[in-house]
């Protein structure tokens, strides 16, 4: 039993003693019930033979629960990605950018009361570092690019778009070319199959100041109609203060020395 | 002075006071330096709670002793004088062990490195366990004790393998003088590429290092995070070796040519049949040693 579901963040039967396959990004998913345990496996290796066993975990469970969850969820981690080609924002300009970002899943059984037993990567994004050498933050490198304009693609409900206001406050010009975006601290919006974050906004202060961001936690203005679906991993009540841009590769240049 | 007229009321609660001060008080102020060693190190980190729970330890101790020889009647004041004058000779006898203290109070001012870090120091090079006043105490990847002290460690290059967030691999390759450079690049970051404890940024490079004697070397150099950096180190190998064998990659390994000790041609090598097939018997060839056809 094999499902690529197109919207697979719905509420479903326990599945039966027969394994349930769910396909969402790269990520399969297999569910089991046998009457008292459950069983997970999830795994991201498309080339693995069709017989290798997976690596299943089971919850033996004390309640009954009659239904599973799959519930879109941010990375753990920020994300960086690189805007489709350098944007020059001019002192007092603002502009707004979207990204799109690959999501987990937490899977949750539901019953008397729900239980979150695992999270997983939709897709296996690689590690990047954001910031200097001595300090700074690790996080998931998006290879998709930020853009200008972006149109709704419900055929991947595992990638969200996030929009990103940025306005710059300082005296000089601001040249973007990779951003980081706190996605831990958004919230998850639907609107007819699409996934949106709430909007970000910074505020560049200089290039020796840290950018002012806040994250609003309402639905964005693309989505007016849109409901909530999760809610950030990190609840944020005020905004706060971050590196978000890069606009020379200076790690990448002196690397080789 | 008979012993009588010695336990009086005064000496009896005096030493009343030395018993609860050597059998409450050191006890209490052991069990104080550990609860706070127990707690900083959860709340921030081991070596912040160990420094504590030192400061407290030592000092309480001190308090305890100064009070010991008070309530035993004795004059602080003489003793320290005495002590002056011991020091000194002290001092001569316990140089080393002098020398080793101050040190440990440098390292703890400059921290060139906190309890949980890795170091190297001379040959040894382990996680440091503690940081003491006479040594640093490390625990070596095979699961031994070394113990450095401190004098040597300010004396020595020390260095602190995980004092930053990212660390580099420096990855050698070798490839055959055949091989098309831009090619393997190309390979080379791919493989980075499709490793995600590789970070992105700073990005993996690929510096040609000169002509070997048998082979073009190269410099693969890629980023992760310091935990990862073995892991890393470890998979790159691999899969740089699988890469190149799947694209039918030369990795060169040394050819030594035979000479017969002339300025000759070499020594001519006459391929043979694979063994299977040698020893195959022929028709008509009898065993040497005559065993059954």
């Amino acid at each position: 039993m094999s499902d690529t579901l197109s919207n697979p963040w719905e509420t479903r039967p326990m599945p039966g003693d027969e394994p349930r396959v769910t396909t969402i990004g790269d990520l399969t998913l297999r569910e089991r019930f046998d009457g008292r345990d459950f069983w997970l496996a999830g795994g991201h290796d498309v080339a693995a033979p069709q017989d290798k066993e997976p690596d299943w975990r089971r919850w033996p469970l004390n309640a009954d629960y009659k239904s599973v969850t799959l519930t879109p969820l941010f990375p753990d981690r920020p994300v960086v990605v690189e805007t489709e080609i350098p944007i020059c924002l001019t002192p007092g300009g603002q502009t707004r950018i979207y990204a799109r970002c690959p999501l987990w899943v937490r899977i949750d059984l539901i019953g008397g009361k729900q239980l979150a037993i695992e999270e997983f990567p939709t897709v296996i994004l690689s590690n990047t570092w954001f910031g200097a050498f001595t300090d700074g933050t690790l996080g998931y490198w998006v290879s998709s690019r930020t853009r200008t304009q972006i149109e709704p693609d419900p055929s991947r409900p595992w990638m969200a778009i996030c929009p990103v206001h940025i306005r710059n406050r300082s005296d000089v010009e601001l040249k973007i070319e990779r951003i980081c975006l706190r996605v831990e601290r958004l919230a998850l919006f639907a609107e007819d199959g699409q996934l949106w974050a709430d909007e970000t906004r910074v505020a560049y202060r200089g290039p020796d100041s840290v950018s002012r961001i806040e994250n609003t936690g309402k639905r964005p203005a693309e989505a007016a109609g849109s409901r909530l679906v999760s809610s950030p991993r990190v609840s944020v009540k005020e905004s706060f203060t971050a590196r978000t841009f890069t606009s020379l590769k200076a790690l990448s240049q002196s690397v080789a020395q | 002075m008979s012993f009588k007229e010695y336990f009086n009321p005064e000496t009896i609660g005096a030493f009343s006071r030395v018993v609860a001060l050597i059998f409450l008080a050191l006890p209490a102020v052991f069990g104080i330096s550990h609860w706070v060693n127990r707690r900083l190190s959860e709340r921030f980190s081991s070596h912040q709670g160990m420094l504590a729970s030192k400061t407290i330890l030592y000092a309480g101790v001190v308090m305890i002793i100064l009070t010991l020889i008070r309530e035993l009647g004795f004059s602080i004041g003489h003793i320290l004088g005495a002590a002056g004058v011991a020091g000194v000779a002290i001092g001569f006898a316990a140089q080393t062990s002098l020398s080793n203290f101050i040190s440990g109070l440098f390292l703890m001012a400059e921290k060139p490195f906190v309890v949980g870090d890795v170091i190297v120091v001379g040959s040894a090079s382990g996680t440091v366990l503690s940081i003491d006043t006479l040594s640093v105490k490390l625990r070596t990847f095979d699961n031994r004790m070394v113990r450095i002290p401190n004098e040597t460690i300010i004396k020595t290059e020390t260095t602190t393998a995980t004092r930053f967030p990212i660390r580099r691999v420096d990855l050698e390759v070798g490839v055959a003088y055949k091989e098309d450079i831009a090619r393997i690049r190309e390979l080379l970051l791919d493989v980075a590429h499709r490793n995600p404890l590789v970070l992105e940024d700073p990005e993996p490079l690929v510096h040609m290092v000169g002509y070997g004697s048998s082979s073009v070397d190269l410099k693969f150099v890629v980023w992760c995070v310091r935990e990862d950096w073995i892991n890393v180190k470890n998979q790159m190998y691999e899969q740089v070796k699988k890469r190149f064998d799947d694209e039918g990659v030369e990795i060169p390994f040394p050819h030594l040519s035979l000479y017969k000790g002339e300025a000759t041609a070499p020594i001519p090598i006459q391929l043979v049949e694979p063994e299977a097939k040698a020893r195959k018997p022929r028709a008509g060839s009898r065993s040497k040693t005559g065993g059954k056809p």
